[in-house]
């Protein structure tokens, strides 16, 4: 994956840079855990971590899904995924479209997996905004 | 250490922001069950003053004693580990101006957060005392709400029994009222009214000067990072005895009088 994912590593990177940032800078919670006793590694964990992945989900969902669509597109694919495979079963049976329209379908699936668990951190989410 | 009916003892305690002394030599002792209200004008140094007690904020000098036990620095006259400095804020409770409750637990587990996995109570008995202090607050009907359904004189009241559910030995109010509309102040008022009562040992930041003035053991006047006054609100409201405190009460007499407050 680490070939077509470089630019959006760091995207994503930058992303939870900025959500950290803009979102947890004054953060009187994270006061309010210092001041309630936690420990530094628990702060972390149960006060300043779910919050973040709350807001950060969508995000993250969308660079996921479009790791996705990159692989996809790219014609030179080192590792055996979709493509690959429906490639292979079309030279050898001659069938071309039915093996991609089910790689694009199985795509299409993994994205729509992707998005139902991005939009369920959401509603978790809006329940706490 | 029976002899400490003191539970909280700040001496000389200063504090400086770059060239600005924000604090400069403020003593002051918290009796058992008192309720001592700290008054001055805004960048007086109230709430650094409080920040520094539990010490999110370190003093440059003076010390800090929770019924008798030093606070921030240890035995042998280095800084705490975080570990000791936690062990020691869990015994200190602190209510924020803006609430601080966390928004991602409803109020019922804002309540157990600290007590379960802070001070690691077994979570059946921090729960059934959780729901008694919700109770107490009058909020019973939203354990299972999270904070940001919440009007702001609700989330405050959440914050104090928050703080409650620490058991603590003294309580902190960081201005609990400022940041709230004026027709919801009443109920947090009531609810630290109740306490006061109780024989809560407290210390509050406030600009409510009703409330002091008749909830208050004791007021603290700061001016300028220095502890200018201190005594019975009575006599402190009917008669300071500095020139500084008696502007400061004018000026919130005016306001009271022209209908701002």
């Amino acid at each position: 994956m680490s070939v077509y994912t470089p630019v959006s590593e760091v995207q994503l990177s930058d992303w939870l840079r900025n959500y950290s940032v803009g979102r947890l800078a004054g953060f009187e919670p994270i006061e309010a855990g210092i001041a309630f006793g936690f420990s530094e590694i628990r702060l972390f964990r149960r006060i300043i971590l779910p919050p973040l992945l709350l807001s950060a989900g969508p995000v993250i969902g969308n660079q996921m899904i479009q790791i996705i669509k990159d692989s996809a597109f790219l014609t030179i694919i080192a590792l055996p995924e979709l493509t690959h495979a429906a490639s292979s079963i079309q030279s050898r049976h001659y069938v071309p479209f039915a093996a991609f329209i089910t790689a694009v379908f199985l795509y299409w699936g993994l994205c729509l997996v992707i998005e139902a668990g991005v939009s369920s951190i959401g509603r978790v989410a809006e329940a706490r905004r | 250490m029976a002899e400490f009916s003191k539970v909280l003892d700040v001496a000389g305690v200063s504090k400086r922001f770059g060239d600005v002394e924000v604090l400069s030599d403020v003593s002051f002792q918290v009796d058992k069950g008192e309720t001592v209200c700290v008054l001055g004008p805004s960048g007086s140094g109230k709430s650094t003053l409080l920040r520094c007690i539990n010490w999110l904020e370190r003093p440059d000098a003076g010390q800090i004693y929770l019924n008798g036990e030093r606070v921030g620095i240890n035995g042998a006259g280095i800084i705490m580990s975080d570990r000791d400095l936690s062990q020691i804020r869990t015994r200190i409770g602190m209510v924020f101006q803006h609430f601080a409750l966390w928004p991602h637990l409803t109020v019922l587990q804002n309540l157990m957060e600290a007590p379960v996995q802070v001070q690691r109570r077994p979570k059946a008995e921090v729960r059934d005392e959780a729901l008694a202090l919700l109770a107490k607050v009058g909020l019973s009907e939203k354990r299972d709400a999270f904070p940001a359904r919440l009007s702001g004189g609700q989330k405050q009241r959440v914050g104090i029994a928050r703080a409650l559910a620490m058991r603590p030995d003294l309580l902190l109010f960081d201005e609990p009222t400022s940041a709230l509309d004026p027709e919801l102040v009443g109920e947090v008022l009531v609810v630290m009214r109740d306490l006061a009562r109780e024989g809560m040992t407290m210390v509050i930041v406030t600009h409510e000067m009703g409330f002091a003035r008749e909830a208050a053991t004791r007021v603290l006047f700061l001016d300028r990072g220095r502890a200018v006054e201190t005594g019975a609100p009575d006599r402190f409201f009917a008669n300071p005895e500095t020139e500084r405190a008696r502007q400061f009460l004018q000026r919130y007499a005016g306001d009271t009088a022209a209908g701002r407050r």
